[in-house]
């Protein structure tokens, strides 16, 4: 079983789990109205740390974000005795930005921003790490992505233990970026409640150290599972069927006696809070006390799905179910009981439940009692289909395919030849496009037969979005005035080109964006497998795609389906 | 208001990305969202920027936009009621 040795939450309310715990037990937030931040007009409630503690913690070197993340790790592992530096050790972070905020700022010392990957690198490299490590880049349910990247590596005895850290920073990048989606709320956010307004942005790090182990005691990840809902990239799913499939797929009636509750996303919007009911109802799990704790920490993105379970790995410590804070009056219409007032409880399992851009989907169940291993499947595949484009080529199963153009307009040239969908595919950044045509190409006709909920998606960048991230930096940081595209803004986060193509090909399955420091296919192939092995898909689309330029990039993806 | 179309549709087609699209090719009357235009949610949204970055009007609420984005026509008239620059 997967064993979480040791944690730590890095967040405003406290530098330790122990002093986060307290403050959240005692009611307190760390969200505080403000008016305008830098550049960004507008009211705003958020979650973050004051500038002279920011200072105080900022490490030489380091940008904010990855100041937090060292801070947090070095706290964790200090009371763990897992060897940081050993080659059986991997770091994975979870983060939908990854310190975006020096994206215009403070370059690294050659001059240049550092890709979210090669930060990984950075951060790994100064805390004595020898293995690459990953970043799992899947918007809000990042963190969860990232947990079960661990589980995998971990069940596949490929690593003995796993360091994730889910992390994410506020900043005007962000700020700017979730004000023109109008999602956000002026004052504190009411998950669930009849009268909530949107969510307040946070910024924390979270840690959790995992190891395999077959000794008894202490808290467990039991199962995950992550899907898309094929819908709409920015909208769920109004069924919730997404999210409730996360957790019908892992939850089996025996695990279900043993919940205490359910940890819910909650991130206050009207939107996500409805969606959210409905899945926690229709998994039958709307008789079990539902709690969240976004009206404590605001919503940390890639540290939610690290912070949230954390604070319920507390409480249930102490027999304990925090309630709602923020909450009064039910305001959804799924029949669940949000918790709103403290109970006592002598279990010790729960489920938690998250979503985000993207129409990406995560449950988690973790659990005290002991576990078993990990399902594993013993599913063959065999590859069905191969793609790569380059500025001046496509190329399909090994063969050359003429062309009439080259650089961005090859990619524009695919599109229109071989799906012309009517999508969204003028509105994307180049990466979504080559992603978008890459993979529509190659899933063309070749998914037919295969269950949507048994396909997956998995792409691995170095660069990701970083076209549209300057784009949406210009819009706000120039001097023409403050005009933030909210559709460049979804186009900064790289995982949600992943929704483009899920709703395109109806892949129902998990879709995860994996950002590396540098192309590696050992990687790519590596993660692949333990992904297929723990999760059994019929088909798989997956691979290399990256773009630093208009006139510079790369994709070579490669549909496998089970033999 | 003529003028003011022309220079919406212009606006439109730029912001939204409306690939070779012309402004003639626009029907002033037809809905923009589902059949027509085909816009969604995000456009929406980017709508409202347009308002605010060429029109000086402030739409603080998505859900008033339902009305205004109904049509060319419905946001032109709109604007020339609400413009402040």
């Amino acid at each position: 079983m997967i064993r979480i040795v040791s944690t730590n939450i890095t967040s405003p309310l406290g530098l330790t789990t122990e002093e986060n715990y307290s403050a959240v037990r005692r009611g307190e937030t760390s969200l505080k109205k403000i008016d305008g931040y830098r550049n960004v007009p507008g009211k705003f409630c958020v979650g973050m740390f004051s500038d002279a503690r920011r200072k105080e913690l900022r490490l030489d070197g380091f940008s904010w974000f990855e100041s937090l993340v060292i801070r947090s790790i070095r706290e964790a592992a200090s009371h763990a005795s897992v060897d940081l530096s050993s080659p059986k050790t991997i770091l994975i972070l979870g983060t939908s930005t990854a310190g975006i905020e020096e994206l215009g700022v403070t370059p690294d010392k050659d001059g240049a921003y550092l890709a979210p990957g090669v930060a990984a690198a950075k951060i790994a490299e100064s805390l004595g790490f020898v293995t690459t490590p990953l970043l799992a880049s899947n918007a809000c349910i990042s963190g969860a992505t990232a947990q079960m990247l661990a589980c995998r590596l971990l069940s596949a005895g490929l690593y003995d233990n796993a360091v994730v850290c889910g992390a994410d920073v506020l900043s005007e990048f962000v700020l700017a970026g979730f004000s023109s989606f109008m999602a956000m709320s002026p004052v504190e956010c009411r998950p669930f409640d009849i009268e909530r307004l949107g969510l307040n942005i946070g910024e924390c790090a979270a840690t959790m150290i995992l190891s395999k182990t077959d000794e008894a005691g202490g808290w467990n990840i039991v199962d995950g599972s992550l899907d898309n809902d094929a819908y709409h990239v920015s909208a769920p799913v109004p069924s919730g069927d997404g999210v409730c499939r996360t957790v019908t797929n892992i939850l089996t009636p025996e695990l279900k006696e043993t919940l205490a509750c359910v940890t819910a996303h909650g991130t206050a919007t009207m939107f996500n809070d409805q969606m959210e009911s409905k899945a926690i109802e229709n998994a039958g799990l709307g008789d079990l006390p539902t709690t969240a704790y976004k009206a404590h920490f605001g919503h940390t993105f890639g540290a939610s799905g690290v912070v949230e379970p954390i604070i319920t790995m507390c409480s249930l410590d102490e027999g304990k179910i925090l309630p709602v804070h923020g909450f009064e009056e039910l305001g959804v219409s799924g029949k669940i009981k949000i918790c709103d007032a403290l109970m006592d409880t002598d279990k010790r399992a729960f489920v938690k439940t998250q979503s985000g851009f993207g129409g990406c989907n995560g449950g988690v169940i973790y659990s005290k009692l002991p576990q078993g291993p990990m399902k594993s499947g013993e599913g063959r595949y065999e590859v069905a289909k191969t793609l790569s484009v380059s500025p001046t080529s496509l190329v399909v199963d090994g063969a050359e395919v003429p062309v009439e153009s080259s650089g961005a307009a090859l990619v524009t040239e695919i599109y229109k030849k071989y799906l012309s969908d009517g999508s969204r595919f003028f509105k994307m950044d180049l990466f979504s496009r080559l992603a978008y045509a890459g993979a529509g190409l190659l899933a063309k006709d070749s998914l037919d037969g295969t269950e949507p909920g048994r396909r997956a998606l998995i792409i691995f960048t170095q660069n990701g979005s970083v076209l549209a991230d300057r784009k949406h930096l210009s819009t706000f940081a120039g001097t023409e005035g403050y005009y933030p595209s909210p559709a460049v803004f979804i186009n900064t986060l790289p995982n949600v080109v992943l929704g483009e193509i899920a709703v395109k090909n109806e892949i129902k399955g998990e879709t995860t964006l994996v950002m590396l420091p540098g192309r590696d296919d050992e990687t790519i192939e590596t993660i692949v497998d333990v992904t297929v092995r723990a999760t059994g898909p019929s088909a798989v689309i997956y691979g290399w795609i990256d773009c630093d330029a208009e006139d510079s990039f790369r994709a070579d993806l490669k549909l496998i389906k089970t033999i | 208001m003529e003028e003011l179309i022309l220079n919406l549709k212009e606006q439109i087609i730029d912001a939204l990305n409306l690939e070779e699209m012309t402004p003639d090719q626009i029907d002033n009357d037809a809905p923009l969202f589902g059949e027509g235009l085909g816009l969604d949610s995000i456009d929406a949204l980017e709508l409202i920027v347009i308002l605010d970055k060429f029109y000086g009007i402030k739409l603080a609420n998505p859900a008033e936009g339902k009305a205004v984005f109904k049509s060319i026509n419905s946001i032109a008239d709109y604007i020339k009621k609400n413009r402040t620059k």
